[in-house]
C-alpha cells in the first residue's frame, strides 16, 4: 500500500473540492505562463529592436574606449579575431564601426556631433537602417556622402546636397578636417539622435580620422539575447588582453533597468496571484484535515508514525499542485509555442505608434523553459509552506481527542 | 504468568472548575489467551482504562506493564511502534480507512510493520476468510454492512499478530445477528490463535461470552469474576 496510492485516493474522496483546488492552480499557471511569455516576448522584441538600432548584442572595444571614447583607443581586427568570430555559430553577423566626435559647421553655425562610420551594407542587413532616411538616399560604400539628422540639418540650415564641414581630432591627436556632401536627411523617432549624429561610410571615416583599417567598435549580432551568454563565454576569454568584450546589458544599462523594473512589477502581480492560489490550496488542506481528524487519530493509534501521516498529507497537497501545473502546461504549451512562432501583428493606432518608434509592430511571445519552470517551482514552494500546517497539526494531535472527534 | 500488569493506575481529568477522577488506583493482571470484559455503568472509567492500557491516553499515575515493559516509560515514537506490534484495536464505530478496500485495510498494519507483499497478501486472505468475508476483499467500507466492517476491523487488529486486542464497545453499533456472528468469530480466534481479547462493553451478550468479567464502579474495580 504505497503512500502515493493512499494520497491519490484521499484526493478523490471529495472530488469536487479537489478539482476546484486543482483548477485554481490550473488557471493560475495559465495566467502566469501567458503573462510571462508575453512579457518576456515583448522584452525580447524591445531588446532586439534597441540593439539593432544602437549597440548590437555585444561589442568588442579597445579596453580603454568604454571610459574614454577617443579615436586613439581604437584597434584593428586581426586574422585571429576574425577567425574566432567566424567560428561562433551563435553570431549571425558582425560589423566594424568608428565612433568619434567632430565639430560640424555650415555657414556661421557650428555644433558638436558624434560621427559614426558604418559599413552601409551590413548595417542595412542588421537594422534596415535606410528606413530612417527621410530625404535623399542611404549611404553607399566608397561614396563620400553623409547622413545627418533632421534637427541637425535645421540647426545648421543646410539641405540635401549641401556640404558640411567637419573638424575633429584624428588618430594620435592630428587635427583633421573634411567637407562632406549631405546625401540624406534622417528622421529618427528619438529626437536626441536627430540632433547630434552624422553617419558616413566606414572607409570615409577612416580617411577622415586618419585611421587606416582601424575601428573603435566591433558590433556583434546574434539571433536573440539568449545567445549572448554562449557568445560571451566562447569569445571573451579568448580575446587579446588589449580588447574588452561588452554585452548589450553592459552597454545599455538604462534598458536593463527598464526591463528589471517591469519584471519587478510583474513579480508583484504574480506574487498576489500565487498568494490567492496558495490560500485556496491552504483552505483545501485545512478542510481535508478537519474532516479526517478522527481517521488520522485512528491511523496513529494503530501504529502509523506521525511523519508518515504528514508525508501523506504533503503528497496530497503536492498532487493537487501537480495536477494543476500539469494540465496548465498541457493547455498552455501548444498556444505558447504557436504564438512564439507566429507573433500577433498589431494594427491600427498601436501599429502606427510602434512603427514611428522604429520597432516592429508585433506582440511577441517567448517559449523559454523558465516560463514553465517558475510557476512549477512556485507551486512546489507553496505546497511546502502549506505543509507546515499539517506538520504542526499532526505533531500536536492528541489521539484521544482525535478519536472522539 | 501475566502478559499485562496494571499497577495503581489513576487518571484524573483536570476540568475548568473541578477535578474528575476517571480511573482510581486500578490494579489488574491479564494472562495470555484471556477473553475478558470490562463492564460498568457510563462514566465508570471503562474506556479511559482501555485507552491507558492501549497507550493512547497517558495516566496521571501508575504503570501499565506489557511483556515486561512499562509502556508509559516509552517515547512517543517508541510507543507508536509498540502499539503497532503488540496491540490490536477494535473501535466502536469500526474506524476503517474509507479509501482502502477490506483487503487493504487488513493489510495496512502489516505494511506499516514492513512485511513483504507476499506475506501481507497471504495473511490478509487468511484473516478475511477466518472472519467470513473473504469474498469481500476488494470492497470498500461504504459497500459493507456494519457487521462486515467490524469483522474487517477484527481482521485488521489481528493482522499484526499482537499480544492482545482491545475492543472498545465493539458491538455497540451492531444488530443482534451481527453481534452474535462477531462474538463467535472473536471467541473462535481467541481459542484457536490464543489471542487475548479485552473488551469494554455494556452488551449482555458480550458479558455472557466473556470468561472473565471485571466490573468498574467510579473508576475502581468493584468485582473481578472468572467464570
Amino acid at each position: 500500500m504505497e503512500l502515493l496510492k493512499l494520497a491519490w485516493r484521499n484526493l478523490w474522496r471529495n472530488r469536487k473540492r479537489s478539482l476546484i483546488a486543482a483548477a485554481s492552480v490550473f488557471f493560475g499557471v495559465i495566467l502566469s505562463v501567458f503573462l510571462t511569455s508575453m512579457q518576456e516576448g515583448s522584452f525580447h522584441n524591445m531588446v532586439d529592436n534597441m540593439v539593432k538600432f544602437t549597440t548590437g548584442y555585444a561589442q568588442i572595444q579597445q579596453k580603454d574606449f568604454h571610459d574614454n571614447r577617443s579615436i586613439n583607443n581604437s584597434f584593428k581586427v586581426s586574422a585571429v579575431l576574425d577567425s574566432l568570430l567566424n567560428t561562433q555559430s551563435e553570431i549571425t553577423v558582425y560589423t566594424q564601426r568608428i565612433e568619434s566626435f567632430a565639430l560640424a559647421s555650415s555657414g556661421e553655425n557650428s555644433y558638436g556631433v558624434s560621427v559614426i562610420g558604418i559599413n552601409p551594407g551590413v548595417e542595412e542587413q542588421i537594422s534596415g537602417f535606410s528606413k530612417w532616411v527621410n530625404q535623399g538616399a542611404y549611404l553607399k560604400s566608397g561614396e563620400p556622402g553623409i547622413l545627418i539628422g533632421e534637427s541637425l540639418a535645421n540647426n545648421l540650415k543646410i539641405e540635401l546636397g549641401d556640404t558640411l564641414a567637419l573638424l575633429g581630432q584624428g588618430y594620435h591627436g592630428v587635427q583633421v578636417a573634411g567637407l562632406f556632401p549631405v546625401s540624406g536627411i534622417l528622421k529618427f523617432p528619438v529626437m536626441e539622435m536627430n540632433r547630434g549624429i552624422v553617419y558616413m561610410d566606414l572607409n570615409r571615416a577612416r580617411d577622415f580620422y586618419d585611421l587606416p583599417n582601424g575601428l573603435t567598435t566591433l558590433v556583434i549580432m546574434a539571433k536573440g539575447p539568449e545567445d549572448i551568454q554562449q557568445i560571451t563565454s566562447s569569445v571573451k576569454r579568448k580575446l587579446p588582453e588589449e580588447l574588452e568584450f561588452y554585452t548589450w546589458e553592459d552597454l545599455q544599462p538604462q534598458l536593463v533597468q527598464l526591463i528589471d523594473g517591469k519584471r519587478s512589477s510583474a513579480k508583484i502581480f504574480k506574487g498576489i496571484l500565487f498568494m490567492v492560489i496558495g490560500f485556496g490550496m491552504f483552505g483545501t488542506v485545512i478542510m481535508m484535515m478537519a474532516e479526517r481528524i478522527r481517521e488520522l487519530g485512528v491511523m496513529i493509534a494503530i501504529g502509523m508514525r506521525r511523519i508518515r501521516l504528514i508525508l501523506i498529507l504533503f503528497t496530497e497537497s503536492l498532487l493537487i499542485g501537480f495536477l494543476g501545473v500539469l494540465f496548465g502546461f498541457i493547455f498552455s504549451y501548444p498556444f505558447i509555442v504557436y504564438l512564439s512562432r507566429n507573433p500577433i501583428n498589431l494594427t491600427g493606432n498601436i501599429e502606427e505608434t510602434i512603427n514611428q518608434m522604429g520597432f516592429e509592430p508585433i506582440l511577441e511571445f517567448s517559449n523559454n523553459l523558465s516560463i514553465f519552470l517558475h510557476p512549477a517551482i512556485t507551486i512546489f514552494m507553496l505546497t511546502l509552506i502549506i505543509s507546515v500546517f499539517p506538520v504542526v497539526r499532526i505533531g500536536n494531535l492528541k489521539i484521544i481527542n482525535a478519536l472522539g472527534a | 504468568m501475566s502478559i499485562i500488569s496494571i499497577r495503581n493506575l489513576t487518571k484524573i481529568y483536570d476540568g475548568s472548575s473541578v477535578e474528575v477522577t476517571a480511573v482510581n488506583g486500578v490494579n489488574l493482571d491479564f494472562e495470555k489467551g484471556e477473553f475478558a470484559a470490562i463492564v460498568g455503568p457510563s462514566g465508570s472509567g471503562k474506556t479511559t482504562l482501555l485507552n491507558m492500557l492501549g497507550g493512547l491516553d497517558r495516566p496521571t499515575s501508575g504503570e501499565v506493564i506489557i511483556d515486561g515493559q512499562n509502556i508509559w516509560d516509552l517515547s512517543s515514537s517508541k510507543l507508536t511502534e509498540f502499539r503497532l506490534n503488540k496491540i490490536g484495536f477494535v473501535f466502536q464505530s469500526y474506524n476503517l480507512i474509507p479509501v482502502l478496500t477490506a483487503g487493504e485495510n487488513t493489510e495496512f498494519i502489516m505494511h506499516l510493520q514492513g512485511k513483504s507483499r507476499e506475506e501481507r497478501n497471504k495473511r490478509t486472505k487468511e484473516l478475511l476468510d477466518e472472519v467470513g468475508i473473504g469474498d469481500r476483499i476488494k470492497s470498500r467500507p461504504n459497500k459493507l454492512s456494519g457487521g462486515q466492517q467490524q469483522r474487517v476491523a477484527v481482521a485488521r487488529a489481528l493482522a499484526s499478530k499482537p499480544t492482545f486486542i482491545l475492543a472498545d464497545e465493539p458491538t455497540a453499533n451492531l444488530d443482534s445477528k451481527s453481534t452474535e456472528n462477531l462474538l463467535d468469530i472473536m471467541e473462535k480466534l481467541n481459542k484457536e490463535e490464543n489471542v487475548t481479547f479485552i473488551f469494554s462493553t455494556h452488551d449482555a451478550r458480550v458479558v455472557n461470552k466473556a470468561r472473565r468479567v471485571i466490573t468498574l464502579v467510579d473508576g475502581q474495580v468493584d468485582t473481578d469474576v472468572t467464570k
